[in-house]
């Protein structure tokens, strides 16, 4: 390295800066901060009465709640599921680990909507597996069920995410300690290595959730958006703007977004407050 | 509780990390198991607690085999080397978790951790968090944990590994005092000799996987039985003397053998240990009270507190092998002289005599030789200098195969294991060293951590291009602390050796270690100098330094003056001289310098097809 640089970059001049803040400025605005706004501002443009009403409408409502729910079973089942696969990919040996551990993480690559065919060809009435069950009163799409399995399986590598780095930086004599000391295997998980993924699935959790509110892609195929049955808040809103309903499609939005605020900021919250206890 | 182990043995592939190891524990005991990293020292800890199966033998806790407990059953309190303290719990619910697991109520819980807390003394640490503890207080809360529930046997890894000097003299003394309060059979696993000192009412000393001594530490530490353990234990200054009926003449002097103790046969070679604090230092020989062994000047002296370091330079009286403080130089002997005995002199540059008051004699060992196989016939052609080195200086052989790809390691472990079959059908003493990674840098890590006095490597020689001596035998011979035999081609006697002298100097010892395998092999030397068209005053001046050192030695030198360009003329020597040997320096640790670019040894080397033995060059002062 050249030592008579100096270490410091050059500050550019004056006009420079303030140039390249208002080109960011102007890029940002319009690109990410104006678009949340207007949800807000269509949703409460006719006063708070009318966004209500849109809300209490019984579809809306069951979009809702039915979101909600879904998010909810997905964090649960994903939590343990992330769980079992982080521990195991952890403390064992096994053949095909490596191509498993990549092949887990692929959700996140593939799109959704191709998600949702790919389940649809698997458990649909004419699908490899479905076209069995379909004689047997099974139909796991078009459901509630199908818009668990279709959660599952994009939200998964979310809370593998959060959960197996922490359990792989777990010190092997950690576990070692509780045996030495009497633990068996299941205390051991029990009492010394569920309380330290605390931080993890708590943020794995709120990511999961956050990801299952909002779904668009998988469900629209799976669920059939089927008013009252199947149609979750997005696919609601989908449809709503599609019939022209667009205060009925803002304010659930609306709400929507509100939900995502709430959740990004107990995240950043929970990670900043993590940071210098690590240190 | 008494622990037992009986020829224990855990192969982690082919390599045995722990090997036939024997060890008896008594009960009430503070053992110390004391190694170098990677001797193996934890796994028998480890196995003593269940969290390794041995491969082989038995291990038994008061008189009953455990092999096949779990360490749930075995009921050992085990401290590990990073402390584990579990992160989410307080103080108080880490040392009670052992007791939670027992289903000990929890007003008798609490009595147990008060208890403890006061013992380790941290009385009302218990509710804190081990993160808001220091690494020492950390240390005390794992023993204490490890403890909480009474285990018939407590076992340390490394306990005070991470903790400054004070804070370990600290918890040191507060092990020993917990020790003897509490009485729990204790194995504690350590690369520290103070830990062991301090600590161990026995110790046991570990070398890659071997349990080389065991006993009382004062015991080891002036009787060891081999010079590893002596070297392990503390600074050595180690001399080869012959037996003259109750005395052991080194050099000129004469040590009379203490009362009753076993002399070997007249004649006999034998290594003398004498430790830094068993000399003595005085102005004259009147005041001396051992015996007298010859007269010096103090070359270094350094206050440690309470006694002085000195490295005194005594002409009669040479080292057989480096050590002491670190000096390399065999003349220069490693004192330590404590203020407590005495009026002596201290002045650097002073004179004085040099006496010892005692010492302990071990077993004459020769030449250990370390030589690297690599699987193909330059390899093999190594193997047989190696061979015929051993056997003329009664030396000791060790084998090493590197393996650079696991996929590799296989087949080096299988010619590993012939060249030890057809070593041994040769040798007495042979052994075989395994390593993976790097070949030189695996090569380098084996000199460091292990005593030899040569390596041996193949290469391809002057066919090769330099680039590929360039790699491995280049960087092991700048490196590594000996010398370097470099064998381009099949095996041959020694008879005759061509040193070549410039006027850079090498180490002294350097030149004694060419002595002795011109002695032993029964070769004629032969000292050549080249100075280039003018003359060199000086270097023909060190070419006469050299020539009496070996002829110190008994041996016949002829010396010859070669004129012109460097290399062409060595070169021109060698063959026309037809030599068995050539001999040349380097400079210690630059690899630019001695190979990259074309240096005489470098160029030599590319077009030679003779072994070679490479010394080192004193860096420039």
């Amino acid at each position: 390295m050249n030592s008579t640089l100096p270490l410091t970059r050059v500050r550019l001049r004056l006009p420079w800066r303030g140039l390249l803040i208002s080109v960011l400025f102007l890029v940002l605005f319009p690109l990410l901060i104006m678009p949340i706004g207007a949800i807000f501002v269509f949703a409460t443009r006719d006063g708070l009465s009318r966004f209500i009403a849109a809300l209490s409408g019984e579809a809306a409502q069951f979009a809702l709640r039915l979101s909600l729910f879904v998010a909810m079973i997905t964090s649960f089942l994903n939590s343990v599921l992330g769980t079992l696969t982080a521990y195991v990919f952890a403390n064992y040996r096994f053949p095909a680990k490596r191509p498993l551990g990549i092949l887990i993480n692929l959700p996140v690559a593939i799109p959704t909507v191709v998600v949702g065919t790919s389940l649809l060809l698997l458990w649909g009435p004419i699908g490899l597996v479905g076209r069995y069950l379909d004689p047997l009163g099974f139909r796991p799409m078009f459901a509630i069920a199908g818009i668990l399995l279709a959660h599952v399986f994009v939200t998964f590598p979310y809370m593998l995410g959060a959960v197996k780095p922490v359990l792989d930086e777990l010190e092997v004599t950690y576990e070692e300690a509780a045996y030495t000391m009497g633990a068996g295997r299941l205390k051991t998980f029990w009492y010394v290595i569920l309380p330290s993924l605390r931080g993890a699935l708590f943020t794995g959790t709120l990511l999961t959730f956050a990801h299952s509110l909002g779904e668009f892609g998988a469900t629209v195929m799976v669920s059939g958006n089927l008013r009252l049955r199947t149609q979750t808040a997005p696919l609601y809103i989908f449809s709503q703007f599609e019939a022209g309903n667009i205060e009925a499609a803002n304010a659930v939005a609306a709400v929507l977004a509100i939900f995502s605020f709430v959740i990004f900021f107990v995240l950043l919250h929970v990670t900043e407050r993590a940071q210098p206890e690590e240190g | 509780m008494s622990i037992s182990l009986k020829n224990i043995s855990k192969l982690y592939g082919e390599q045995a990390v722990v090997d036939d190891v024997s060890l008896e524990i008594f009960p009430g005991e503070l053992f110390v198991l004391l190694g170098a990293s990677g001797s193996g020292k934890t796994t028998v800890l480890r196995m003593i607690a269940g969290l390794v199966s041995p491969d082989r033998g038995e291990i038994l806790l008061q008189e009953r085999v455990v092999n096949d407990l779990t360490p749930q059953e075995r009921n050992v309190g085990f401290v590990f080397q990073n402390y584990s303290l579990f992160r989410h719990m307080t103080v108080a619910e880490n040392i009670g978790f052992g007791l939670q697991i027992r289903r000990v109520d929890r007003k008798a819980r609490e009595e147990k951790i008060h208890h403890l807390l006061e013992l380790i003394g941290l009385p009302g640490f218990g509710h804190r968090y081990p993160s808001q503890l220091s690494g020492g207080q950390q240390q005390r809360v794992a023993v204490a944990r490890a403890l909480a529930y009474e285990p018939q046997v407590l076992l340390l890894d490394e306990p005070f590994g991470a903790l400054d000097l004070k804070t370990r003299m600290q918890l040191r003394q507060s092990l020993k005092q917990i020790h003897r309060e509490l009485g729990v059979t204790t194995v504690m696993v350590t690369h520290d000799q103070s830990d062991a000192f301090e600590l161990g009412d026995r110790i046991g000393i570990m070398e890659r996987g071997k349990l080389l001594a065991t006993g009382e530490p004062s015991d080891i530490y002036k009787r060891p039985k081999s010079e590893y353990v002596a070297q392990f234990l503390g600074a050595a200054n180690f001399f080869t003397g012959v037996m003259q009926d109750r005395h052991v003449q080194i050099g000129s002097a004469f040590l009379p053998l203490p009362e009753g103790a076993a002399a070997p046969e007249k004649g006999e070679r034998v290594q003398v240990l004498i430790r830094p604090e068993q000399f003595e230092i005085a102005a004259g020989r009147e005041s001396l009270r051992g015996t007298f062994l010859g007269e010096g000047e103090i070359r270094d002296c350094l206050f440690v507190g309470g006694s002085h370091r000195m490295t005194v330079h005594v002409p009669g009286v040479v080292r057989s092998m480096a050590g002491g403080f670190g000096d390399p130089d065999p003349t220069n002997l490693s004192v330590l002289m404590g203020m407590g005995q005495g009026p002596y002199p201290v002045g650097q540059g002073e004179k004085v005599v040099v006496g010892a008051t005692s010492f302990h004699i071990l077993p004459y060992q020769g030449l250990h030789t370390l030589v690297g196989i690599d699987g193909s016939e330059h390899g093999e052609h190594a193997l047989q200098f190696a061979v015929y080195l051993s056997k003329k200086t009664q030396g000791r052989l060790t084998i090493l195969g590197v393996a650079e790809r696991f996929l590799e390691e296989t087949k080096a472990r299988e010619g590993l294991a012939q060249a030890s079959q057809a070593a041994q059908k040769e040798l007495q003493e042979v052994a075989t060293a395994f390593r993976r990674g790097h070949p030189a840098e695996e090569i380098l890590n084996e000199t460091e951590q292990n005593l030899y006095d040569l390596v041996i490597l193949g290469t391809r020689g002057r066919h090769a291009p330099s680039r590929f001596l360039g790699s491995t035998a280049a960087r092991v011979s700048v490196n590594a602390p000996v010398p370097t035999l470099l064998t381009p081609t099949p095996f041959q006697d020694f008879k005759k050796i061509l040193v070549c002298i410039s006027s850079e100097r090498v180490r002294k010892s350097d030149i004694r270690f060419v002595g002795r395998i011109a002695r032993n092999t029964g070769a004629s030397v032969v000292l050549f100098h080249v100075s280039p068209e003018g003359g060199e005053k000086e270097g023909f001046f060190y070419l006469q330094q050299v020539r009496q050192i070996l002829e110190s030695l008994g041996l016949r030198v002829e010396t010859k003056i070669g004129e012109g360009e460097i290399v062409g003329t060595i070169l021109k020597e060698a063959y026309e001289g037809s030599y068995d040997l050539l001999v040349l320096g380097t400079r210690i640790g630059n690899l630019r310098e001695a190979f990259l670019t074309n240096s005489v040894t470098s160029q030599v080397l590319s077009q030679v097809d003779r072994p070679v033995l490479i010394l080192h060059i004193r860096p420039p002062m």
